[in-house]
């Protein structure tokens, strides 16, 4: 499995949210969570993730056989881990091609590898760009600072396409998107699906997962996963709503 | 280091043949360079004072440094007075590197229509006291640009007094210190408006990391007849640590009608958020506190016009 949760009980300033959540995910395999507001589903995200106001009070929770408890963020991401905010965070002052740059070569030295020079990086991520069709100027310009939302949210993508993580988490990606935008995202992640490549995509909406087929799909309410089924579940939802679950 | 090596550390290369030494306050030849400072201008040492001096419509095409170094462990003091002619234009790089007490008087006349711009670095030991005082009077349409840059010292005063004495002057005055362990920088600055439609910015920026301190006391005064003043000052701070301190106390004083005067200061540190947004993608606590610091400081860095000073701050 590339990811284990078992019984997981989390807690922010003493108020309970995860409530014995449970979830199984193969390799190379993508799975949707999708659920009314306030069950969790970003909290689930963070948690992964290793924000630091979320306790975990009980429970596992293992990434390729290794258990996340205790590990900072950095080390998380180190270890193959990427997700993508819902609310992406603006760095003033930084460069985009210098924050990529110093988390890409955070990542090299952690595995050991040489740091990659400034000329060959920027080749690399000028190829990324023109991927995800963002303005080369993009590069320049002061990290999500003066983004519109479908450009931060393509940030995020670009992010994730260079850091090439095992486990993805797309925290609503697809929150104030239009079509156009949601399409280009989708494809973005469609590129990076793979047998060795799992995915975790939350989302409200059944219409990213048009774009993004996924495996599986689970329902969370009150802090756990209350029901899991195939894509079908998606449209059922659509169809019928939450109050059918 | 000789004074040679000092010299040289601390030349930039725009200034290779215009560069003014100072050795413990007095003006020295040998380690100067003034190959490109027009030969109209004058450098005197009267008693303790050296004299810059540029007469009207001279226009100093290449940036001059003056490079102040401080040798003793006694107190050490410059003072430079610079005249500028009217509709003179000069652009200054000033490099303090010292130990031990250090105070420089800048005394600065600009007539009628003239353009100064003065940049100055501060790179001293962490154990050094520095003193800077700067006084400045514009006469009619005259400019006034200063940037300020420094590291800390174990305690670093600046205090500058700018007086807009001729109608349509100018005076733009920015600063920037990136603090860190014990280091303090405290900054006073009065500017006077004194004539009609004058117009002054203040902005400065602090990064404190550890348990540096740093304060901004600034003050704006409009005299009666100083109709049309437009004024603006902000101070920002960024603290880094727990322990980090800044304390702003803005002064506005205002005796004319019809003017614009605003002031504001910010405090702020990374959010839990924020970090942890770099941290997700594998950049340590650390270095997300450095990145930051980094961009806090990057708008008043872009803005130096000297490039290899520009380069030398990123």
């Amino acid at each position: 499995m590339m990811l284990e949760i078992r019984g997981l009980h989390v807690s922010i300033e003493g108020i309970p949210i995860l409530q014995g959540l449970t979830l199984s995910l193969p390799y190379g395999q993508v799975h949707a969570i999708m659920g009314p507001n306030g069950t969790g589903k970003s909290t689930l995200a963070k948690v992964l993730a290793g924000h630091p106001s979320y306790r975990v009070d009980e429970g596992e929770i293992w990434l390729k056989g290794k258990s996340l408890l205790g590990m900072p963020p950095e080390e998380r991401s180190h270890f193959g881990l990427f997700m993508s905010f819902q609310y992406p965070v603006e760095v003033a002052g930084v460069s985009n091609e210098q924050f990529l740059r110093h988390a890409m070569n955070a990542h090299r030295q952690a595995h050991s590898l040489p740091k990659l020079s400034r000329e060959a990086f920027a080749l690399l991520l000028s190829q990324k760009m023109e991927r995800m069709q963002i303005r080369s100027e993009f590069k320049d310009r002061s990290v999500n600072v003066g983004f519109s939302g479908g450009e931060k949210k393509r940030n995020e993508i670009l992010q994730m396409s260079l850091l090439e993580p095992d486990l993805a988490i797309l925290d609503e990606t697809d929150s104030g998107l239009d079509i156009d935008a949601m399409r280009i995202i989708a494809e973005g992640v469609n590129d990076l699906r793979s047998s060795t490549r799992s995915m975790l995509i939350i989302t409200h909406y059944q219409r990213l997962l048009d774009y993004i087929r996924p495996d599986q799909v689970h329902v969370m309410d009150k802090g756990k996963i209350v029901r899991s089924g195939g894509p079908e579940l998606a449209l059922i939802l659509e169809e019928k709503g939450y109050e059918w679950i | 280091m000789d004074l040679k090596d000092r010299v040289e550390s601390a030349s930039w290369p725009e200034c290779r043949s215009s560069r003014i030494v100072f050795v413990d306050g007095c003006f020295n030849d040998s380690l100067s360079d003034l190959g490109a400072i027009p030969s109209s201008c004058a450098i005197l040492q009267r008693d303790e004072t050296a004299i810059f001096s540029i007469p009207p419509s001279i226009i100093v095409s290449s940036p001059v440094q003056i490079i102040s170094l401080f040798t003793q462990s006694a107190i050490s003091v410059l003072r430079l007075q610079i005249l500028m002619g009217s509709n003179s234009h000069l652009e200054l790089v000033q490099s303090i590197a010292g130990e031990g007490v250090a105070a420089d008087y800048m005394d600065i006349m600009i007539d009628e229509g003239a353009h100064l711009r003065v940049a100055d670095q501060i790179r001293s030991s962490k154990e050094a006291h520095l003193l800077r005082f700067m006084r400045a009077t514009l006469q009619r349409n005259a400019r006034l640009s200063s940037f300020s840059y420094s590291e800390g010292a174990l305690m670093l005063q600046r205090n500058w007094r700018v007086f807009l004495n001729g109608e349509g002057a100018e005076a733009a005055l920015k600063g920037l210190d990136d603090l860190s362990e014990n280091c303090q920088a405290h900054t006073r600055i009065c500017v006077q408006h004194c004539a009609p439609s004058c117009r002054s910015r203040q902005h400065f920026k602090k990064a404190l990391q550890d348990k540096s301190r740093a304060s901004c006391e600034g003050k704006i005064c409009i005299d009666s007849t100083a109709h049309h003043s437009d004024a603006e000052q902000l101070c920002e701070n960024l603290l880094l640590s727990d322990e980090a301190l800044a304390v702003v106390k803005p002064f506005l004083n205002i005796f004319a009608d019809d003017v614009s005067v605003k002031h504001g200061a910010t405090f702020s540190q990374p959010s839990d958020d924020e970090l942890f947004y770099c941290q997700s993608r594998g950049i340590s606590l650390r270095e997300a506190k450095e990145l930051w610091r980094r961009g806090f400081c990057r708008e008043l860095i872009d803005a130096i016009e000297i490039p290899s000073m520009r380069e030398r701050l990123l």
